[in-house]
């Protein structure tokens, strides 16, 4: 009996490597369920902690972790694609407010996407991470993979975009208070421009209008940012 | 069900496709969603097998993000080397989001004749 050969084996088992994304991101749910879905403990901040943690404590390096869970990794391909499904439906909410929404995409989605680039250009940030950055108010997939497409790094981009929807479900209700937004359908729209997921879940919570205006909010952001910042990037 | 899959995957294909032939600064899967985006609009309905389907992907969403996110791990450095201008950054810029978005969408909708 060799146990060491044994645990060798488990250990570079691609199954390892799904097994315990898929372990975090349950607990992750779990905590985020238990504690009334506080933005704080979004699943997927816990899931990716707890997977760090286990690959750190296991001495598994990112490339072997990247080659075992590949399996998970090819899926984000066409569930991206299937996202134009929602985005669909989604527009046709547009006809109610086609002028604020529009005006409100452009002006206030591209105020969060410039100031941010503009702070991070006094704080010397480079170029990759301005790439980066620039992708911060949109949905994760999304995200990822139009910050990896102008040179920037795609798990900085999905880290940065989490940040971004925790910090904005937290601090929104101040701010709607501050300036006395108090139309709900005002308040899901913002929230889905500027907090993608995160924001169209705390939307939600609001109300059902607050909800069906921040995700029609996150998808056209999605949509103008997958559009715009690559054309933009080209002339760089 | 399958079939709402295969389509999932010419799209994905034809995304890539199209990226790679006129080298597009976009992923493929980008490439794909926006197409498949404008042939939902052309066609103006979506089949029920095909929301049924993306329904039951989108649920496992979150988790098919966390293996691309552990990357971050080998980026230790850019994230720690200033965190606290980074996180100040990111609160700054999507209040500013916030407080715009919400303002116009509100003064606007108000004065729209729908809303």
């Amino acid at each position: 009996m060799n146990l060491q050969a044994g645990w060798e084996t488990v250990l570079n088992s691609p199954w390892m490597m799904v097994g315990m994304t898929v372990a975090g991101f349950h607990i992750g749910s779990k905590l985020y369920n238990h504690f009334g879905k506080t933005p704080v403990l979004h699943p997927v901040l816990i899931g990716l902690a707890i997977t760090i943690g286990c690959l750190v404590t296991l001495g598994i390096s990112f490339q072997e972790y990247r080659q075992g869970a590949d399996m998970i990794y090819q899926l984000l391909g066409p569930v991206t694609v299937a996202l134009a499904v929602p985005m669909y439906t989604r527009l046709a909410y547009i006809r109610q407010a086609a002028t604020a929404v529009t005006v409100a995409l452009l002006i206030g989605g591209g105020l969060a996407v410039l100031s941010a680039l503009g702070f991070m250009w006094i704080a010397g940030a480079d170029a990759a991470m301005l790439a980066t950055t620039s992708t911060k108010s949109i949905t994760g997939a999304i995200a990822m993979q139009v910050s990896e497409g102008i040179g920037g790094s795609g798990a900085l981009a999905a880290v940065i975009v989490l940040v971004t929807g925790v910090a904005g479900a937290i601090v929104a209700p101040a701010i709607f208070k501050a300036l006395k937004i108090d139309s709900e359908a005002a308040q899901g729209f913002a929230l889905g421009v500027s907090a993608h997921a995160v924001g169209t879940a705390r939307s939600f919570e609001i109300s059902e209008t607050a909800g069906a205006f921040a995700a029609l909010g996150m998808s056209l952001m999605g949509i103008v940012c997958a559009i715009l910042i690559p054309l933009f990037a080209s002339f760089f | 069900m399958l079939h709402s899959v295969l389509v999932l995957i010419a799209f994905q294909l034809l995304g890539e496709f199209i990226q790679a032939s006129f080298d597009l600064p976009i992923h493929g899967a980008i490439c794909g969603m926006l197409l498949l985006l404008v042939v939902l609009i052309i066609r103006g309905r979506v089949s029920a097998p095909l929301r049924t389907t993306a329904n039951s992907l989108f649920q496992y969403l979150p988790l098919i993000l966390i293996p691309p996110s552990v990357g971050v791990m080998t980026q230790w450095q850019a994230l720690t080397a200033q965190p606290f201008a980074l996180g100040a950054v990111i609160v700054l810029s999507t209040a500013i989001g916030l407080a715009v978005s919400g303002f116009l969408f509100q003064r606007l909708a108000r004065k729209g004749p729908s809303a």
